[in-house]
């Protein structure tokens, strides 16, 4: 169990972290997102005692963590991958890391297999790429096989087969009782791992909730029609609906369609029904994460392209896509 | 979700119990396990033994014995040993390293989560370094010392002195203390400022150029009073036969050297807590 309340940190007169309470439960996985600069790695560096906050707290299992003594066995943390001396091998990295909690050469051999490193571990570190860096990261996490995991950005750089790898693992961590706390800026991979989702913006906590509240509470509830008759329909809906989108011609022989807001598929389905219009499509607009996310934290983006609708409208980026900074 | 899952607990254990050898354990690792560690002891090493050498052959020639005329003050002993104004130079910039290269990769953040108690660490961190070094420290002064004295003992001078005359086990046990001492003042220094350049900057500056500076200033103003104090000039007493006036005599010249890396080390300390990793 994970749990900050009012946590802040203030940087000179840069507010990175505002007045955040959340915590992050046993047994599930807890999503922190949060565009690129929110106070994400702030957060976690303030739970892990690494920073000290400006004001409010955070504690680990009930205790500021760095009243903890020797605590790999309770928190295993990834902040970033390839935080190693370039000329040390992850053999030796994970023993020291590992010796310094009373853990041995046997437990090194253990987390190197879990994470598949097992026939490079006598190279230097230094020639790793990002995604082996990610994999040592999570090995050394995994150390003390502790019941509470925070990862920051821990799919970043990893291959397609390494992302479904750290999402199974995640979840099987999970599933045995674990406190699970990743953090990420892509939504889409969230949605797949995540059952919680703390998401923050500028600082501040826009959102605590289920993945599937999230995406309700964003969702447009919009409803998509398309009908060979779409203009006289369009017309009829008008009269009852908040908000019409303009007719968008069909391609490929479809009928054109339209979006609708403020009326439910079933009304709409029953006035083309009492006019006798056939209709070839009726589907509610359900929000992705990704669109939910950006509607969410539209306000709260530190770094935004120059024209807002690039950023905020695009399509949602595929789920093998890795942040390149 | 919550209800569902069952409560974790883990089945692995640790091998021994947590505490202050598991993480002397930890730090020994770590120093073994770069090969920059075996190449600067092998520097230190290199640099002491042979200017040692090459100093006391300068002392056995004719011209040099010509130039400046032998007394019986002539510190057979200890006089290698002036080779140690650059060899300190390469035992402190591994004690910088230690810590430097801990910041410089960002491992030091995962030093700190696997153990928070971040005095604890840089104490135990300094000690464990500072044997290794002793230890390599006094195979060289050790090898320097008889290097030296097989060399000013050639040739019709004879200035070559044995282990077992005065002061001469002091100095030569005394140099590899007095090189331990540098090295811990690297990693003082590293731990108080954080950065490589920056540490090594200020790790040269005090041992190296301070005390050529003074060499400029003044006699009027109590420059020699005053150089007495400087961490090096102190420290190097340790290799003295004979304590000169206006110089702290040998072991109180070191005492006042390691009271300088203490009061760095005490800093840094109070900086390790208050400062975010």
């Amino acid at each position: 169990m994970i749990q900050t309340r009012e946590l802040t940190k203030k940087y000179g007169a840069t507010l990175a972290v505002d007045q955040l309470t959340f915590s992050a439960a046993p047994g599930r996985v807890t999503g922190f997102l949060g565009p690129n600069g929110a106070g994400k790695s702030t957060t976690m560096r303030m739970i892990l005692g690494l920073d000290a906050p400006t004001s409010g707290s955070v504690t680990v299992n009930g205790t500021p963590y760095r009243q903890h003594r020797y605590p790999l066995h309770e928190v295993g943390a990834l902040l970033e991958a390839k935080a190693i001396h370039p000329g040390r091998s992850s053999y030796n990295h994970l023993l020291a890391v590992a010796q310094s909690n009373g853990f041995g050469p046997r437990r090194v051999r253990e987390v190197l297999e879990l994470v598949g490193l097992e026939k490079v571990a006598r190279k230097r570190a230094g020639q790793y790429s990002l995604g082996m860096g990610q994999r040592l990261g999570i090995a050394t996490a995994m150390l003390g096989d502790p019941g509470i995991l925070l990862l920051d950005e821990p799919v970043n750089g990893l291959d397609p087969e390494g992302i479904i790898w750290v999402r199974n693992l995640l979840k099987a961590l999970a599933a045995e009782g674990r406190t699970v706390f990743v953090s990420s800026h892509l939504m889409a991979e969230m949605a797949l791992t995540a059952d919680h989702l703390v998401v923050i913006g500028r600082g501040r906590l826009i959102a605590d909730t289920s993945v599937a509240d999230f995406v309700a509470s964003a969702s447009s509830g919009r409803v998509r029609v398309s009908s060979p008759e779409s203009q006289r329909l369009h017309q009829l809906i008008a009269e009852k609906a908040t908000e019409m989108g303009p007719i968008v011609p069909g391609v490929d022989g479809e009928s054109p369609s339209f979006t609708v807001s403020g009326l439910a598929r079933s009304a709409i389905g029953d006035l083309a029904v009492q006019h006798g219009i056939a209709v070839h499509e009726l589907t509610s607009e359900a929000a992705s994460l990704e669109q939910a996310f950006m509607e969410l934290t539209a306000d709260d983006v530190e770094f935004r392209a120059q024209d807002p609708n690039l950023a905020i409208h695009h399509q949602p980026a595929p789920v093998a896509a890795s942040k390149k900074d | 979700m919550t209800t569902t899952a069952p409560t974790f607990v883990s089945s692995v254990q640790p091998d021994h119990r947590p505490g202050i050898v598991g993480v002397a354990r930890s730090e020994w690792t770590k120093i073994r396990s770069l090969r920059s560690t075996y190449w600067t002891f092998m520097v230190t090493a290199g640099l002491t033994i042979g200017l040692g050498s090459l100093f006391s052959l300068g002392r056995t020639s004719g011209r040099a014995s010509s130039r400046e005329p032998l007394s019986a003050s002539f510190n057979a002993a200890g006089f290698a040993f002036n080779a140690m104004f650059l060899s300190q130079l390469a035992i402190g910039v591994l004690g910088v390293l230690i810590l430097t290269s801990e910041y410089s990769s960002g491992m030091i953040r995962t030093s700190f989560t696997a153990v928070p108690q971040r005095g604890s660490l840089l104490a135990v961190k300094a000690t464990v370094f500072a044997l290794v070094t002793f230890v390599v420290a006094s195979a060289t002064t050790f090898a320097t010392f008889f290097a030296s004295q097989a060399i000013l003992s050639r040739g019709t001078l004879n200035l070559g002195v044995s282990i077992t005359s005065m002061h001469a086990l002091r100095i030569v046990i005394g140099a590899a203390l007095y090189l331990t001492v540098c090295a811990l003042l690297g990693v003082a220094l590293g731990a108080l400022l954080r950065s490589t350049a920056a540490a090594i900057t200020a790790l040269a500056g005090l041992l190296f150029i301070l005390p050529i500076l003074m060499n400029f200033l003044p006699v009027s103003w109590h420059r020699d009073a005053i150089a007495q104090w400087l961490p090096s000039n102190a420290g190097m007493q340790i290799i003295e036969k004979t304590t000169q006036p206006l110089q702290f005599s040998p072991w109180v010249g070191l005492a006042v050297f390691a009271g300088w890396v203490v009061l760095a080390f005490a800093s840094a300390l109070v900086l390790l807590r208050r400062r975010d990793a």
